[in-house]
Parts: structure tokens; C-alpha cells; sequence
């Protein structure tokens, strides 16, 4: 084995994949990247549970293969300086050369490496990058952290006509949105656990593409960008039929600034104390929009926002953790809050924006 | 040797055979899915797993599970439905309590199955009323499409049917991970085939449920009167029962008297075996309320329990729904509700029984037999009159309770004696005569109606 190529390409495809890596395997080689220098240098990492295959590009003299611990090579590598890097292989160990360093780093026998395999369906999905990482980022905080449930700790994933929609409920709170400009693919739907679901979105942020492509299959999901492959294990389970709890009308609604909503939700939190409830009071006839939330320990607070206000009159009670985290996912600078009544679950959308939809469960009195 | 023990022999084998790390890597969370016949297929807990097992391993496990059984010819591998890696850890939401929960536990139905997890055999009632249907299931499950093809269930609504052949289909799916159930009601399979006609996807439509392992079909009683949907079910039953898929329908009533429908489905239907479910018994009733309960979380005492099953008759459905109001009356009043509430309660949700006349009973048994109504109080001893008019004797002494003397004196005039002999006459006939029992349940369900 002989490749040279300039670190910081290296380092950031090792960087990825060290997070895959397992902490406490019981097979060493769990905890290595395996490079592979073919044509390019080809950086892999596995869990078992999921798994990463960066390609990296850099002149290939000699083919070879080899396994490190994935902490110890990230580390080297942070710590080298200088601009071109060479890998050779000195004996079975890895040799890693660079301007005035050399590091030999030990290797682990790599024929145990598992096989991460490639999707079995040739088609996939195209989708913009960004538009998924959205989808990712504004659900995956609605998906509940343990996996007691599994279906509810993770994230619903469905193709369909060109539109991928991401939706994730932890029972308390539901949140679903949809990426219209897709293209390609049939018809699926996968549960990715959260973890993985997580480790998607990092990916996805650290990517220079455009575009990437989604291989949903029953038994795993797997995104392929230009040089650089993800795949995870995906739960068999069935997601709720969220769609029929979606109140198709409401009683009362108020349409406010988003960023009025925000300031006033952020002091709302300084007085929720321990239980962190808050209280919405809606009085269209009044016009009357208040949220409320009080502390026997910190005292007590009041404030009226400027809002479009119709239907009932309403005092509704929530978990202000449940309403406020669903702001950074909306993009509008307005917001609708569409209640239905005491104990009804209330949507929360932006104005003009189909593609975000949020149900909160009020509090019980 | 079940498939459970087997795989723990055959795990003690390979554990000597390979090394402990690698054993705990790849073989934490396996386990026999199925066995059919020589073939074993073994699930494991992702694709990564499935695939080393498949390439690395193969010849060991083959070779261990050879050695412990010489049946065994082959080996498969497949993803394990059941999530191997399952934490437990208790939740750690504090307001889980405070926060009303999104009311999703009513909406997990698997799409490509369309089964609700709900209805398992664990949360089904059996008592004496549906022991039979209950048996002919469970022979179902043991050789599926060999024992009962097809099994038909019949009864009224709200007995437990679609429970029934939900749990059968739920069960086959967590048996044999790899055979294709699918449920759907008829109705559905209607639309479906019109829909797949209108769009000239009528073959897709044939290939897609020829694919089933087992088909479960609810109320075909809704396909009386279309032709074309009738012609397609008969030929996917045909091609399924060919293939010993097994099939499963259920009705309101026996094929034989289903209307509107056509003789060879007729025929077909009752060519497996039939079983009804009929009225539970004031034990089951009581015994079914008592499961109810338990799944509420909620505890009611038993003189209630017995009052409630004694009074309300029949549907099932019906004494949810009364559970259900007690539960929600007595959450509200936070105190355990009173034999008198529940009487009151069951006074105002409960179709009354009595305050029938007689005179109507009279006039709806007559209309059934098709005899004038004033023949029957007359002293006329026609066969045609002599049978139905020991029927009403019989029907308002089982059913209503009335004394002997008074059904006498309303019928004509009659004296007690004659009404005895005309109820043991009838107990007697139907001892022997399943035709007059099943005339009886109808004759009940029209006075109760």
C-alpha cells in the first residue's frame, strides 16, 4: 500500500467515521477504520448497527489494506502538520508519513472487517441536501429517546410521488415535514432509530453536494453522495397512523409574529419552574391573547402578544419545552396556532408554509 | 426439540468454535425465526450481521444444527422482525403523567398487512359460546391450509369475530416471519377490484393478493349482489386453496343464507369448516368484562360486574361501551360507581327488552311464518298455525318471562297445561332439529330487534 493525499481530505473522511465507531466492542476490529487504497483511498467504519464508506482522492501507487483503531488515527492525524500525507504499510503496521513525521501505528488484523453492504434496489431517490437535513433537523427532536417504544424513537421515512416526509412523536408531541422537490424512486416508508437518524443529519451537514441520493429498503436506508456512502439498520415496526390525530378543525386560532412568540416563550421559561407549564388564554372577543406562567420559587408572569385572533374562547395549559421546540423548524416569520379545545392537541404551522406541520398535547389540569 | 432449545444447543456448539469476541459480535440477538421442514432460517438483528453470518459462518451453523438434528438440510437468513436490541430503561419523561398523550395506541395497523396489533389471542375471551370457533382457529394456526381451508366464522355483530381472525393473522405473522398474511374486509377488496379495473391494472390486482400465505377476509356478506367482484373472489379462492394458501372469512351469516350471493362460493365457502359464534353466556360476559377491565387498569367490584353481565344481552360492542361510561363517570366523580348508577346507566344505553306486548311477539312470529296473525289466537289445528303458536308460547316464556296461565289466556284463551306441553314440546324438537334452533335465533333476534 502507497497513497498519498493532502490531510485535511484525509482527516475530515476519518472524522466521520471515528463516530461511528463502537466504544465498547468486543471485536477490535470494531473499533478501526479500514483503509482501502485502490484508485482512491476508500475510509470505512461499522457498528454493525450502521455504517460509513468515505472515498477519498490522492495519487494511488500501490493498492493495499489495512485496519487502526479509528481514536488513534484521527488523533495522529489532528496533530500532524503540514499539507501532504503519505500511507504505506511497514510490515502489517500502518506507516503514516508526512513533512518531518513519520508515525507507525498498529494495526489490527483486518480480515474480520464486516462487509457494509450496498442497497439491493438500483433506484433510489434524489433529493437536494439541504432540503433533507432540514427534514431531518425538524423532527428529530420530537422523537422520544428511549427505545422502549422503538417506533417512537425513531423517524418515519416515507417516499412517495416525489416527496419525502420525515415524521417523528414521542406521544406528547408530533412533528412532520415534508420535501416536496424529490425525484425518482417508488413507493417506501423505513423507521430509522434516532441515533442513526442523528449521525445522518451530522453527515449530511458536513457535505459539500447538492444532491443526494436515498436507497430505502425493508431491511436499511442508505445515502450516497458524491464519495461518501451511509447506511443504517432501519426497525421493523409499524409508525402510527398519525394522520387521523391531526384535528381536521379547529375551535379557536391565532396568527402572531413568530419572533414576538419566541421572546415572549423564552421569558415564559425563566418563570415555568420545575414543572414547566405555561398557559395559554385566548379570548378572540376579546382580543385577548395571554401567556401566563408561574413559580411558587421565582414568582410569576403575564404577557399579551399582538395576535389575529378567531373562534372560542380558550385557557389551555402545556409543557413549554413541547411548544417553544418546534420554532427553529418553522421558516415563516408568522405562525398559526390552531387549538381545538381543552385536552385536544394543538397544531402549530407556519403562514403560507405546507411543508411543516406540529401537534403538542396539552397539559391535564 | 423446539426451535428455541434447538438454537441454544446449537449456540453452545458455536461458541466452542469460535472465538468469544467474534461469538458475542455476531451471534448476541439471533435466533430461529422459522423451521419449515429441513430448512431453518435463522434472523438476525441487522443486515450487516445477516450477510457476515451468511459468508463466515455458514458452515458451522449448518454443521452444528446438522449435528443436533439430521432433518435439517438447509439454513437461511433473514432480518429479524422483532427488534433484537430493545433497552430497558424506564422512561424518563416527568410530565409523562401530566401530559395528555397523543391517542396513537388506536392507530398502529401495519400497512402492508393491514392487521391491528390489538387483536391477539392473549386478550381473547374464550368461553362456552365460541369455544368451537376458537378450537377450529387454533387447528388453523397448527396446519395452516391443510386442517380447516377455509375456515369460515359466523355470527352476529359485536361477538368477536374480526378479533378472532385478526388473531389468527397476527399470529402467523409472528410465527413464520417469511409467509405473506394480508386482512381486508370485503368492502375493501371491492373497491380495490373496481379501482384496478377502472385504471387496467386488473392482472397486478390477481398477482398481488395470489401472493398471500394466508388471506383473511371480514364480512363477505358485503359482496352479496356484484357479480364481477364475486367471479374474481371465487378465482383467487381457487387459486390460493390449489396452492393450500390458507383462507379465512368471516360473515353475519351462515354461507348458505347469505344472500345474493352465488352457489359456488356458497359451496366453497362451507367446504372447510364453518364455525359460529353465538349470544355469550352470562359467564363469558361476565368473564370478557372482567378482561376488559383488567386492560382499563381499572377495578370494579364483582356484584357489579355480574349485574352488568346479567343485563346487558348480546354485543359485545355494547358492553364496552357501558365499561367504558362507568369507567369515564366514575374517573369524573373520582369515587368507585354504585350498583344504583350503574342500573341507571344501563336503563338509558340499553335497547329495553321488555315492554314488548304481546300482542307484537304474536304479530312478528306470525310474519315470519308466514301465517295470518288472527289464526293464531283462534282454536284452529292446522300444522301451519300449530307450530308457530307453540313458538310464541315458547319465545314468551324463555324469553319474557311470562307465566303459564297468562300466555294461555292471551293466546286464545288456552288452558296453562296445553303451554307446557307446547314449551317442552319445542325444548324437546330443538334438542334434535338444529333447523328449528337456527329458526329460533332468528325468531330472538327479530323480537329483540
Amino acid at each position: 500500500m502507497n497513497f498519498s493525499t493532502i490531510k485535511e481530505k484525509l482527516l475530515s473522511a476519518v472524522m466521520i467515521a471515528e463516530r461511528l465507531v463502537g466504544k465498547k466492542e468486543t471485536l477490535p476490529v470494531l473499533s478501526c477504520v479500514l483503509l482501502e487504497a485502490g484508485d482512491t483511498l476508500s475510509v470505512r467504519a461499522t457498528n454493525l448497527e450502521a455504517g460509513v464508506e468515505a472515498v477519498v482522492p490522492g495519487e494511488a501507487k500501490e493498492a493495499g489494506i489495512v485496519a487502526v483503531p479509528a481514536t488513534i488515527l484521527s488523533q495522529t492525524l489532528r496533530a500532524i502538520a503540514g499539507d501532504k500525507t503519505s500511507l504505506r504499510l511497514e510490515g502489517d503496521n500502518l506507516l503514516v508519513e508526512s513533512k518531518g513525521t513519520r508515525t507507525i501505528i498498529k494495526a489490527v488484523p483486518h480480515e474480520e472487517f464486516p462487509v457494509i453492504t450496498a442497497p439491493s434496489i438500483k433506484k433510489g431517490v434524489d433529493v437536494a441536501r439541504e432540503r433533507l437535513l432540514a427534514a431531518l433537523q425538524s423532527t428529530t427532536y420530537a422523537a422520544s429517546s428511549s427505545m422502549i417504544r422503538p417506533e417512537l424513537g425513531s423517524i418515519f421515512l416515507s417516499v412517495e410521488n416525489g416527496k419525502v416526509t420525515c415524521v417523528a412523536t414521542d406521544s406528547f408531541r408530533l412533528a412532520e415535514k415534508v420535501v416536496a422537490d424529490a425525484s425518482g424512486g417508488g413507493e417506501s416508508d423505513v423507521l430509522i432509530p434516532l441515533k442513526h437518524a442523528l449521525e445522518l443529519s451530522h453527515i449530511l451537514e458536513r457535505l459539500p453536494d447538492e444532491r443526494v441520493t436515498l436507497f430505502v429498503e425493508d431491511s436499511q436506508v442508505n445515502m450516497r453522495a458524491e464519495g461518501l456512502s451511509y447506511v443504517s439498520r432501519v426497525i421493523d415496526g409499524t409508525f402510527p397512523n398519525y394522520k387521523e390525530i391531526v384535528p381536521k378543525n379547529h375551535t379557536t386560532e391565532a396568527t402572531l409574529l413568530k419572533g414576538d412568540f419566541a421572546e415572549v416563550l423564552r421569558k415564559a421559561r425563566i418563570f415555568a419552574g420545575a414543572e414547566q407549564r405555561i398557559g395559554f388564554h385566548v379570548y378572540p372577543k376579546k382580543k385577548v391573547f395571554d401567556i401566563t406562567a408561574q413559580s411558587p420559587a421565582v414568582g410569576e408572569m403575564s404577557d399579551s402578544l399582538e395576535a389575529a385572533l378567531s373562534g372560542e374562547d380558550l385557557d389551555i395549559y402545556f409543557h413549554i419545552g413541547y411548544v417553544a421546540d418546534c420554532l427553529p423548524a418553522i421558516q415563516s416569520d408568522s405562525v398559526t396556532l390552531s387549538f381545538s379545545g381543552p385536552g385536544k392537541p394543538l397544531v402549530v404551522r407556519g403562514v403560507s408554509d405546507t411543508s411543516f406541520m406540529y401537534l403538542a398535547m396539552p397539559l391535564n389540569r | 426439540m423446539s426451535t428455541r432449545e434447538l438454537w441454544q444447543n446449537a449456540l453452545v456448539q458455536i461458541e466452542l468454535g469460535t472465538s468469544e469476541a467474534s461469538f458475542r459480535t455476531w451471534f448476541r440477538g439471533t435466533d430461529i425465526v422459522s423451521r419449515d421442514g429441513g430448512t431453518v432460517v435463522i434472523g438476525a438483528p441487522s443486515k450487516i450481521v445477516k450477510e457476515w453470518l451468511m459468508d463466515k459462518h455458514h458452515k458451522l451453523i449448518l454443521g452444528v444444527l446438522r449435528g443436533l438434528d439430521s432433518t435439517i438440510r438447509n439454513v437461511e437468513y433473514t432480518i429479524s422482525r422483532t427488534a433484537a436490541t430493545t433497552e430497558r430503561r424506564p422512561e424518563k419523561t416527568p410530565h409523562a403523567q401530566q401530559n395528555t398523550a397523543l391517542d396513537l395506541q388506536a392507530l398502529y395497523i401495519d400497512k402492508r398487512d393491514n392487521l391491528n396489533p390489538r387483536y391477539t389471542f392473549e386478550t381473547f375471551v374464550v368461553g362456552p359460546f365460541n369455544q368451537l370457533a376458537h378450537a377450529a382457529a387454533k387447528a388453523v394456526l397448527e396446519r395452516p391450509g391443510l386442517a380447516y381451508n377455509p375456515l369460515f366464522i359466523y355470527g352476529a355483530t359485536g361477538r368477536g369475530k374480526t378479533h378472532l381472525i385478526q388473531a389468527v393473522g397476527n399470529y402467523f405473522k409472528k410465527s413464520h416471519a417469511n409467509k405473506k398474511v394480508f386482512y381486508v374486509t370485503s368492502e375493501r377488496f371491492a373497491v380495490d377490484y373496481i379501482n384496478a379495473v377502472r385504471a387496467g391494472r386488473a392482472n397486478n390486482f390477481k398477482d398481488q393478493y395470489r401472493q398471500y400465505d394466508v388471506l383473511i377476509m371480514d364480512d363477505v356478506q358485503f359482496i352479496a349482489n356484484t357479480e364481477k367482484t364475486q367471479d374474481e373472489l371465487f378465482h383467487l379462492f381457487n387459486a390460493l386453496f390449489d396452492n393450500n394458501k390458507q383462507i379465512v372469512f368471516s360473515s353475519d351469516k351462515h354461507p348458505n343464507t347469505l344472500p345474493g350471493l352465488e352457489e359456488r362460493l356458497k359451496g366453497r365457502f362451507g367446504a372447510g369448516m364453518i364455525a359460529e359464534i353465538p349470544e355469550p353466556d352470562v359467564e363469558s360476559r361476565a368473564a370478557i368484562l372482567r378482561a376488559k377491565i383488567e386492560q382499563l387498569g381499572f377495578s370494579i367490584p364483582d356484584d357489579i360486574v355480574g349485574y352488568i353481565a346479567e343485563n346487558v344481552r348480546g354485543n359485545i360492542r355494547e358492553l364496552e361501551g357501558i365499561l367504558n361510561m362507568i369507567v369515564c363517570k366514575s374517573q369524573l366523580k373520582g369515587k368507585v360507581t354504585s350498583q344504583a348508577d350503574v342500573k341507571a346507566l344501563i336503563k338509558h344505553n340499553i335497547r329495553p327488552n321488555k315492554g314488548l306486548s304481546i300482542e307484537e311477539v304474536v304479530r312478528r312470529i306470525a310474519n315470519y311464518y308466514d301465517v295470518a296473525e288472527k289464526s293464531i289466537y283462534e282454536k284452529t289445528r292446522k300444522k301451519e298455525v300449530v307450530k308457530p303458536r307453540q313458538i310464541i308460547m315458547y319465545i314468551l316464556r324463555e324469553e319474557f318471562n311470562a307465566s303459564y296461565p297468562s300466555i294461555g289466556e292471551k293466546l286464545g284463551g288456552r288452558d296453562h297445561t296445553t303451554v307446557i306441553h307446547s314449551c317442552e314440546k319445542i325444548k324437546d324438537e330443538m334438542r334434535r332439529n338444529t333447523v328449528l334452533e337456527q329458526e329460533l335465533d332468528h325468531i330472538r333476534s327479530l323480537v329483540h330487534a
